[in-house]
């Protein structure tokens, strides 16, 4: 009996659920968020959007597994979108040919400093998130490679120099 | 996400943000307020705790977000642990952790005029606790009350701030 007391009270602690989910409520919320939103200057909302995509590329380079892969030119897409420019309009403010700065975004070119910097000032994000996005994907590649171990056997020091001077 | 803390003396303590599925989550009969074990199985909820590097078993701090009408962020539960509470507490700056990381969700998962706000619901039975801690997460977190309910926000701005202070 006691312990059934207890538990009632333990309970009772816990809000109704009911109370937080009110219908009424949540949609006077919805309403009063729109109504604060549009207050908002179009640089404020910009902003959201941006900071979404950086949080994003962070997340992703943090994250153990990669579930989609994503190189650099999604996520450059997804800043032109927000912008709404084109990729050759990105190429002209980096005063670059646009097929030059396709190969580095899709990765058939290392990214360099100069372009890391450009990227980092244009999007308002640290350069290095860019190296460790390109490096994220390396290791990806990588650790798919290690899957194949068989095929690098070969190159071990053991087989190749040491294994000769033993001649 | 890595996180800083501090403990009773002051000191950093590295800590990490997980994806709560992973744990054995709280709940009222270990001392906690909100029963996180049943919460985190309603639809739409992604829990998430809050753990040292150094004990990365032992649950600092929790939280549940959501996203209402899909678009909407709520943060439905925030709690710090009970040995993590009052004057003698191991830890500090659980809650801000917590609380800017709903941010950042309000960033990435917001949709539309909704990206970057934070809704969230102070659920104390009763009314003096309830006002005592809004004005604390007023004070501290800068969240506006929503008209006469016990409902705050946290706008875009002050997530943003939050973030620089707690995240980085």
């Amino acid at each position: 009996m006691k312990q059934i007391k207890n538990k009632k009270a333990i309970v009772k602690k816990e809000i109704e659920e009911s109370r937080i989910w009110e219908s009424n409520k949540l949609n006077a919320l919805s309403q009063y968020i729109l109504s604060e939103s549009q207050k908002q200057s179009k640089e404020r909302k910009l902003r959201n959007e941006l900071l979404a995509i950086q949080f994003q590329i962070e997340d992703y380079i943090e994250n153990d597994k990669i579930e989609n892969r994503m190189r650099v030119i999604d996520f450059v897409k997804l800043y032109l979108k927000t912008l709404k420019i084109t990729q050759k309009d990105l190429a002209n403010i980096f005063e670059m040919r646009d097929t030059n700065l396709y190969k580095y975004l899709i990765g058939d070119r290392k990214l360099n400093n100069d372009l890391v910097l450009k990227l980092s000032y244009f999007s308002h994000t640290r350069p290095e998130i860019w190296y460790y996005l390109q490096t994220k994907n390396d290791l990806n590649e990588l650790s798919k490679e290690t899957e194949k171990v068989k095929k690098y056997e070969k190159y071990d020091y053991q087989k190749t120099v040491l294994a000769k001077s033993m001649r | 996400m890595r996180v800083k803390i501090l403990d009773q003396g002051k000191h950093e303590v590295d800590a990490e943000i997980l994806d709560g599925r992973k744990f054995k989550l709280p709940s009222i009969q270990e001392a906690w307020r909100f029963n996180f074990a049943k919460h985190s199985k309603a639809k739409g909820a992604s829990t998430f705790v809050l753990v040292t590097v150094e004990t990365p078993k032992i649950v600092e701090g929790c939280l549940i977000y959501k996203m209402l009408n899909d678009n909407e962020p709520y943060m439905a539960y925030i709690e710090i642990a009970p040995h993590n509470k009052g004057k003698d507490r191991k830890h500090d700056m659980i809650a801000g952790c917590l609380i800017a990381y709903a941010c950042r969700l309000s960033f990435i998962l917001g949709k539309g005029d909704y990206k970057g706000w934070l809704a969230f619901d102070v659920q104390e039975q009763d009314k003096k606790e309830a006002i005592k801690l809004m004005s604390h997460y007023s004070l501290k977190y800068k969240a506006k009350r929503f008209e006469k309910t016990t409902v705050m926000l946290i706008s875009p701005e002050d997530g943003e701030e939050l973030i620089n202070t707690y995240l980085k």
